[in-house]
């Protein structure tokens, strides 16, 4: 086991890491650690790499991971950490611009479900455990929103920054 | 060296009366076999009888363990609370034992009985073991929820009922496998200790990163 305790940086944050990244990426010496959103605050994991390397991370108390993080940067081995992507829900708010009542209800019923969310653009996106949520959604929003326009999809999450507090 | 690193910390979480304190006091013993000195905290909504019940077990009967090994906290409130909203109460006995017995190698923590959507905060334990028992028919782990799919061990107990309640094991094995993809689970009986060793395996390998425990002599007083 390849006992890690702490972080090198993250590669889109830090433009020498990308590229060595990408460098590393071309010579196939480049591994993933895939870790589950809810997994990434964590200071102790034990898991395998997509290339079978067995990686025993503990870290300080109050670090966390994130997407990109490199953990491993030396000339034979680059291995950066790979949130895996989730089902989230997406949902057009574009007709709520200008309806700051309806902003709030919306915010109410999914702050009721506690759930972490996203917004980017016109879109606000946040996870789901399964595609049945989306129906519940489209009823509990018909008061609020005209023609709902609910998508739903896998990708990576990340929650607006301070805003994850739990969720079930 | 691993220097100021904090002990390992394992939560365990269930529905009421599934064997989450039974389990503790099969899985105690294994690791102290083994050489590994632990630290229990329970949680219980309002008594401290769970506490009190393995302070019985663990330290009266079978003298694995010393009494003040075993804490209990009576929360107040939903079990969940105290485990992954506010964890604080939780943080602040753990940050004391950190400081008395900093050689420790694993505290122990369990929840109260709750709901299938049981999960611990990540900063409160670095693995999640959810316990459920046959007796509630062989659907539960299909229907899912965050701490059957989400755990990293789902425990499944009692298996000696199955025949009593027109369980089929089979068939919770199935939709285990199904619903938990790679993610580990094993079938015990905690009343017999049948299955047991693999749960301690499972934190041996898991969170104890297959460590070897420290040895008398060089532990920190």
């Amino acid at each position: 086991m390849l006992t890690i305790t702490s972080i090198i940086g993250n590669i889109f944050d830090d433009k020498k890491l990308m590229t060595k990244f990408k460098q590393m990426e071309s010579r196939k010496r480049c591994q993933r650690l895939k870790i589950p959103r809810l997994e990434l605050e964590r200071s102790r994991i034990r898991k395998k790499t997509d290339l079978g390397t067995d990686i025993g991370l503990i870290l300080d108390s109050g670090t966390r991971l994130y997407h990109g993080d490199v953990i491993v940067s030396n000339l034979k081995k680059f291995i950066i950490i790979e949130q895996l992507p989730e089902k989230v829900i997406s949902i057009r708010i574009r007709q709520l611009k200008k309806n700051p009542n309806g902003l709030v209800i919306l915010g109410h019923i999914i702050g009721n479900r506690h759930k972490p969310i996203v917004i980017t653009g016109d879109i606000l996106y946040f996870p789901v455990q399964a595609y049945s949520e989306v129906e519940i959604f489209k009823k509990l929003l018909v008061g609020v929103m005209n023609n709902v326009e609910i998508e739903v999809g896998e990708q990576i999450f990340q929650p607006q920054h301070g805003m994850y507090m739990h969720e079930h | 060296m691993l220097k100021n690193k904090k002990i390992a910390k394992v939560g365990i979480g269930g529905p009421v009366g599934s064997g989450k304190t039974r389990l503790i006091e099969r899985i105690v013993p294994i690791l102290i076999k083994r050489g590994y000195r632990c630290c229990i905290i329970s949680n219980d909504v309002i008594s401290k009888e769970d506490a009190e019940r393995m302070q019985r077990t663990l330290s009266t009967e079978l003298k694995v363990m010393p009494e003040n090994m075993i804490i209990g906290i009576a929360t107040g409130g939903c079990p969940h609370t105290a485990i992954r909203e506010d964890p604080t109460i939780n943080l602040a006995v753990i940050e004391e034992i950190e400081k008395k017995d900093p050689s420790l190698d694993l505290i122990i923590i369990e929840s109260g009985g709750d709901n299938v959507m049981t999960t611990f905060s990540p900063a409160l334990a670095d693995y999640f073991i959810y316990i459920i028992d046959v007796a509630g028919g062989d659907k539960y782990p299909r229907k899912g929820g965050l701490g059957i799919e989400s755990s990293d061990l789902l425990v499944i107990n009692k298996i000696d009922l199955a025949a009593h309640v027109g369980a089929d094991l089979a068939i919770m094995e199935r939709d285990a496998k199904k619903i938990r993809a790679e993610k580990s689970y094993v079938f015990v009986n905690c009343q017999t200790g049948e299955g047991v060793e693999r749960v301690a395996e499972n934190i041996i390998k898991s969170v104890l990163f297959d460590k070897k425990p420290i040895a008398k002599k060089d532990r920190i007083r």
